[in-house]
């Protein structure tokens, strides 16, 4: 933006370029279908019960792992339960629990990247020492750990995962939050008078925002994936509840006696969401200019 | 007298790690600023002129040592902290920066920019915040201001941008503005709008100013006085009439021929040599290399910025030279 032209008086430039901004801001195609495919998840975990046909767990007696069929649209497990049901009502667990796990471990990471970033020498020494730590620590290790601790279901895994994804966040944000703290703009800040937190979090974190959104996206696939993980060595979700993971745990043996309809229809469930939201995290990254 | 001192600056050294290796930036500044005075600050890049800015604004880069003190209405500065230094960046000093496209967060909105310190240090509420903010932009000169106060920093020219910076700096009414090359970074014709809108504010405030700027001529539009630096010290200063005509400083005089004219010579005359950095003075004047005027008393040792008040002058042949030097200027 040049201000060759601009008189003290004038109107600063707008409606030239807003038409090739907006176009900028327009999703495209691949945008659009993850978009779609996220908003119809939001959907099926907000009104799962409504949509289900079936109870999760009622049991059809009389089809025992029956193929798909107008009275069961995805077929029955081996128990004769309804499919579909299972999948929209095991939606919840998984996708609650994903995204619980990614806003706990943004909110911790991006709290320690910005002390590191803003106190620097000894802290950030301390702060990058102890995520290069977690690091190190296999994510599904510390979850198998935490169900130690915790018994079996969803509270072991969730914390232990937040704990291992912490240290994605964190290395990020504060390399992001380093640049910014040696902005003009920060000195500007404080030479006003703005208080040192205040600065931090209303003037770093807005513009690392950004970054902290596509982080969240791309860690979310693989988090879902780690959850589905636990649930399938039978440590997260306990059955009877519906949940993907332990669906394709259940329906494994399924597979032996010519029915693998619960392994895939919950697997090809966690391969569409896991493709969408990390899709779009990468698409977000490029377009906003984090190169990753 | 002495304590009437708004600002006092009393031989202010910084030194800063260059290359892993401690250097002198500042050495032995000395400058004092009444309430309501304007003092401009003026030299080449690298002088230390922006550095003695920074080290009044509490704003030296990481890894500075400093010697000597400034005080602020009596205060040591470098004793501040928390909420006393929070005081001081508000109550006590206002600064304009040089870009104001680097220096505004580029997220926020103007009116978020503009009333943040308003609200959260001065406790005015959001809607007094933003009736002093829109008064104030009216001031210097921005129309529609209502309208600005949702936009970005994007949305707005160089020119009106540091015309917000202005305002930022006067919003919360601090007695001392200190102005980084403000003009430096717009065009031409924006320049001297932001001048005259600086100018006309502090005199109707009744702020005092440190203008810093490379511009001898704009020092002594704005300012009455003008201290000129050279290799991280203050060489001369002055009344900027006086300085004008009657340089007491080899370098001065040499800086004011070197200006560029409208009518007749169409070459310049430049100062031989290059400017030095502070840590690469030699023991004598650090002008010595390049100063015509230089014998070996001039190269052996180092001179202090001496003289009568509003007269100093760090050369040791100040008094010999002083009516060649004003002759060098009136013939220029």
């Amino acid at each position: 933006m040049t201000s060759g032209l601009a008189q003290p008086n004038s109107v600063p430039v707008r409606a030239q370029g807003s038409r090739a901004r907006r176009r900028a801001l327009r999703p495209g195609w691949v945008e659009t279908i993850c978009l779609t495919v996220i908003l119809g998840l939001v959907v099926v975990v907000v009104f799962g019960p409504l949509l289900a046909p079936y109870s999760p767990n009622a049991i059809d007696a009389f089809a025992i792992s029956a193929p798909p069929s107008a009275t069961h649209l995805l077929g029955t497990d081996d128990v004769g339960r309804d499919l579909l049901s299972r999948l929209i009502i095991g939606a919840r667990p998984t996708l609650l629990g994903a995204t619980l796990i990614i806003a706990m471990s943004a909110t911790a990471g991006t709290i320690l990247a910005l002390i590191a970033a803003w106190f620097g020498g000894g802290v950030d020494w301390v702060v990058s020492r102890n995520l290069n730590l977690l690091f190190a620590f296999p994510g599904l290790l510390l979850a198998i750990l935490a169900t130690a601790v915790f018994g079996a279901g969803l509270t072991g895994p969730v914390i232990a995962l937040s704990l291992a994804y912490t240290p994605y966040f964190g290395r990020v944000v504060r390399s992001a939050a380093l640049r910014e703290r040696r902005m003009a703009y920060v000195d500007a800040a404080s030479v006003q008078g703005v208080s040192s937190t205040r600065i931090a979090l209303r003037h770093i974190l807005p513009n690392v925002g950004g970054l902290i959104v596509v982080q969240a996206s791309v860690n979310f696939g693989y988090v879902v994936i780690d959850l589905a993980a636990v649930s399938f060595l039978g440590l997260g979700v306990q059955p009877p509840t519906a949940d993907w993971g332990e669906m394709i745990s259940e329906g494994q043996q399924a597979i032996l006696s010519g029915t693998p309809y619960e392994v895939i229809w919950a697997g090809a469930a966690i391969l569409i969401t896991v493709l969408a939201v990390t899709v779009l995290g990468n698409r977000l990254a490029s377009r906003w200019g984090y190169e990753r | 007298m002495i304590n009437e001192a708004l600002l006092e600056i009393d031989h202010l050294g910084v030194t800063l790690p260059v290359d892993g290796r401690p250097r002198p930036i500042l050495r032995d500044v000395s400058l004092r600023l009444n309430a309501h005075d304007a003092l401009a600050i003026v030299g080449e890049s690298g002088s230390g002129k922006s550095m003695t800015a920074r080290a009044i604004m509490r704003l030296l880069p990481e890894g500075a040592t400093t010697s000597g003190v400034v005080r602020f209405q009596g205060h040591d500065v470098a004793t501040l902290s928390g909420p006393s230094l929070r005081e001081y960046h508000t109550r006590g000093i206002g600064v304009v920066f040089q870009d104001p496209r680097a220096h505004i967060n580029p997220v926020r909105t103007i009116g978020d920019y503009l009333t943040e310190v308003l609200t959260t240090n001065l406790g005015l509420s959001q809607a007094s915040a933003n009736a002093r903010v829109l008064d104030l932009l009216a001031q210097v000169g921005i129309p529609n201001a209502q309208r600005r106060l949702r936009q970005y920093p994007h949305q707005l020219s160089g020119g009106l941008l540091q015309r917000v910076m202005i305002a930022a700096a006067l919003a919360p009414e601090p007695q001392l503005l200190i102005a980084d090359e403000p003009t430096t970074a717009l065009d031409v014709t924006t320049q001297a709008d932001v001048v005259a809108v600086l100018n006309e504010q502090r005199q109707e405030r009744q702020m005092a100013l440190i203008f810093i700027t490379h511009d001898l001529d704009l020092a002594a539009a704005i300012c009455d006085r003008t201290a000129v630096m050279y290799a991280g010290t203050v060489v001369e200063e002055q009344r900027s009439t006086e300085l004008h005509e009657h340089p007491l400083h080899p370098y001065t005089a040499a800086l004011l021929n070197s200006r560029p004219r409208l009518e007749g010579v169409d070459t310049l005359t430049p100062i031989q040599g290059q400017p030095l950095p502070a840590w690469e003075a030699p023991e004598g004047c650090a002008f010595a290399g390049r100063c015509e005027f230089a014998n070996d008393l001039c190269r052996a040792s180092r001179p202090d910025l001496v003289g009568p008040p509003e007269r100093l002058s760090a050369c040791l042949r100040t008094v010999e030279l002083c009516e060649t030097l004003t002759l060098a200027v009136s013939e220029a």
